[in-house]
């Protein structure tokens, strides 16, 4: 029997999912096959919430038509998209660590794939993506989209990043994972904390984001994180700081790099993770997003918040 | 502050009548002692109980009493609105004021210097070695201790009111505002025994829910709160007599109580029956207007119980855990404020003894609380003691009470009886 870990989707209009009649929730012991109560608590009974529907899930993400307003070329292969899009799931997609799938209406759903929201306003929706391979290489001015959503935990954690306040974060982002950070900046902004910004250019060699961003409440740093130096710099940066938050948005290897520096000096730091390139479904049934915890047990990081500690 | 100061720490996990009655028991003795409770009240299902001393729960109070064990039958005592009144199937009970008894046992846990910790949660243990070491709160807190008392109760949470009765009844527990218990010696790697109803389903329903009194017609709330008991005849093609068979409180699950409704004033109309529908009830003369004041659906459903027991020695210390202690519902199928207090007391009691590396105390069968809490761990070793119910105030134990001939009245008897057996003021003493 899996532990039970807090769901990104409780308690949302998504709540109870599939997972519940399948006997696979995330959160909920009696539904995921045990005889009495022991869960994590999210704040709702989601076991109560499934009777009360007659032990009906509610629906899958819908999708919804998007249009290609905008495609800025940033760098060589990196894109900029400004994508019109229903105002409802844009104001459901107004929260740090959203995601989407989108892909062209004429190809089907092989084609789908995750995009974090890089920013938003009433009426569009801005990502940066690099044109890699066959699911990213049909994007056109004026094309018409297909797209899925809201999804939420872009970001993992196990606490709501979005109820932070008054501390000091460290976000650390190196290449395309620039495009997961915009967002959580300026709300972690609003809510009174002080941000340090360690960037490095990655493969994609652009440091795109700095044109973004602004303010007294930000401090940059431009780093090599992967070399033996940067990684020391980093190091020092997390041991002399009051660092209170660190979020690592890259590949998973920046994630290793972070998570081994977090847990051999400051353990205490909560420490939170960009992981939407793995997701396939986003609704915790097709298992790409599947990662093994370090004691062996398998979590779905689409939906659970788990704190990132225990995976690298 | 006439209580010493032992350096070890003494931490109780839930703040129900048990927790209480062994936070007090521990303190005396100089521990220090920190209680965790989840809800923003102590004395938990305390706050909407309030029956005291009725049948053999006199004789056990003056027990607790004369052991040393009276800080809260002094309170109980204190705020009962009625003494010494009779309702069918019981005699000499007492009524405490559920509306302002809890403040009261606050202020004493405080002014003895035990730290009261409200809304927290305790959701799982740090272990070493089939040893405790910390228990972790829902905030990430760690609070260490050298001992460790679970009187985390055996109630709830929602998804075992729904699936094992009807659903939340929102009773005083309030899980969806303040989360859900957490079975701790579970989380220590033992497993928990639970209680069965009569048809053999896991579980049972709370015995008893509250309407407003402002509620009642007039005459009813006046002649409730001169007598402190009215009986009300249920019309007879509402009379379901099967539903006695599943309530906790198997003192009250007879005939009269099928036939009747019984109101016992309690600073709410406690109402006998585990819950009853509410337009059912408002066809009765004077309950025309009658609401629910716990729990809030009483005419749906009520709390579901007996779902977490853990196995324990006679010393209340739980078995396969070095250092963790019982108390309350979690430590046997026990209904009742009393019952919790006797199984809290001898808790705390044990507790001190423990990290003072002294023998645990068992507390002889010659006295009505050592042999309940002796036949209360006999009784859930076979199918048919999980589907019993255990206290001094009826049914089958005190029955055995009766005929043991441990139920008395007489002071002066209850008090030889506790000096003949060197345990006079026991509980002030390591």
């Amino acid at each position: 029997m899996a532990k039970l870990y807090n769901c990104i989707d409780a308690g949302s209009s998504y709540c109870p999912c599939n997972l519940a009649s399948t006997m696979d929730c995330i959160s909920c012991s009696q539904l995921s096959g045990k005889e009495f109560c022991d869960c994590n608590w999210n704040g709702i009974c989601i076991m109560y919430e499934y009777f009360m529907q007659n032990k009906e899930t509610c629906d899958l993400r819908k999708t919804f038509t998007g249009v290609i307003i905008e495609r800025v070329l940033l760098e060589e292969n990196l894109f900029l998209m400004k994508i019109q899009l229903d105002k409802e799931l844009l104001k459901e997609l107004n929260k740090i660590g959203s995601y989407i799938f989108i892909k062209g209406p004429e190809f089907n759903h092989y084609y789908e794939t995750p995009m974090s929201i890089f920013d938003l306003d009433e009426n569009y929706a801005y990502i940066v993506y690099q044109e890699l391979g066959p699911k990213t290489k049909n994007f056109q001015l004026g094309d018409k989209l297909t797209v899925r959503g809201p999804y939420w935990n872009g970001i993992v954690g196990d606490y709501k990043l979005s109820n932070i306040e008054n501390s000091n974060v460290l976000i650390i982002a190196r290449g395309i994972g620039q495009s997961s950070i915009l967002l959580p900046i300026k709300k972690l902004i609003n809510k009174g904390n002080k941000i340090t910004l360690i960037l490095d250019k990655g493969k994609i060699n652009s440091l795109y984001i700095l044109n973004y961003i602004s303010g007294e409440n930000i401090f940059i740093e431009n780093i090599n994180l992967l070399s033996n130096e940067g990684r020391k710099k980093l190091e020092k940066i997390i041991k002399d700081n009051d660092i209170d938050v660190i979020i690592s948005a890259g590949a998973e290897i920046l994630h290793r790099e972070v998570a081994s520096i977090v847990k051999e000096n400051r353990k205490d730091i909560r420490l939170f993770v960009t992981n939407n390139n793995i997701f396939c479904c986003g609704e915790g049934i097709c298992g790409s997003c599947i990662r093994k915890t370090i004691d062996g047990e398998r979590i779905k990081t689409c939906k659970t918040m788990i704190d990132p500690k225990n995976i690298y | 502050m006439k209580w010493g100061v032992l350096m070890n720490t003494v931490v109780i996990i839930g703040g129900g009548w048990a927790g209480v009655a062994a936070s007090i028991a521990a303190r005396k003795l100089g521990a220090n002692v920190t209680l965790i409770e989840r809800t923003d009240m102590l004395i938990g299902l305390g706050n909407v109980g309030g029956i005291m001393r009725n049948n053999g729960r006199f004789t056990a109070a003056e027990e607790n009493i004369f052991l040393g064990a009276k800080e809260l039958f002094e309170i109980t005592d204190r705020f009962s609105i009625h003494k010494n009144i009779d309702f069918p199937g019981h005699k000499h009970a007492y009524l405490y004021d559920v509306t302002k008894i809890e403040p009261e046992v606050r202020r004493l846990l405080i002014s003895m210097g035990i730290e009261v910790n409200l809304k927290r949660r305790a959701i799982d243990v740090i272990m070493e070695d089939k040893e405790i070491k910390g228990i972790i709160l829902s905030d990430g807190e760690i609070i260490y201790g050298d001992v460790f008392i679970d009187t985390t109760g055996s109630t709830g949470p929602m998804g075992n009111c729904l699936k094992y009765g009807n659903g939340c009844a929102m009773c005083i527990l309030r899980c969806p505002s303040f989360g859900p218990r957490v079975s701790i010696s579970q989380k220590a790697g033992v497993n928990d025994i639970m209680g069965m109803k009569k048809d053999g389903s896991y579980g049972a329903f709370s015995g008893s829910c509250k309407l407003s009194k402002d509620s009642l017609s007039p005459k009813i709330k006046n002649d409730l709160e001169k007598d402190g008991v009215v009986i009300l005849s249920i019309p007879k093609e509402d009379i379901q007599m099967d539903k006695l068979s599943k309530k906790v409180c198997q003192q009250y699950a007879l005939k009269e109580y099928g036939e009747n409704i019984i109101l016992l004033d309690t600073g709410h109309a406690k109402m006998m029956t585990s819950f009853y529908p509410l337009e059912k009830l408002r066809k009765i003369e004077g309950l025309e207007n009658a609401r629910y004041e716990d729990p809030y659906s009483g005419g749906l459903g009520n709390s579901v119980r007996y779902l977490s027991v853990t196995p324990r020695e006679n010393t209340m210390k739980v078995k396969g855990v070095k250092n963790l202690f019982c108390g309350g519902e979690k430590s046997g199928l026990f209904v009742g404020h009393t019952e919790a207090i006797t199984t809290g007391s001898l808790a705390g009691y044990n507790s001190v003894r423990y990290i003072s590396g002294k023998e645990l105390l068992e507390l002889p069968t010659k006295l009505a609380i050592g042999d309940l809490i002796c036949y209360g761990n006999d009784m859930i070793q076979t199918e048919e003691g999980l589907k019993d119910r255990y206290t001094f105030a009826g049914s089958t134990y005190f029955k055995r009470m009766v005929e043991k001939g441990l139920y008395t009245t007489d002071l002066h008897q209850i008090k030889n009886r506790v000096e003949d057996l060197g345990l006079l003021n026991i509980y002030d003493n390591l």
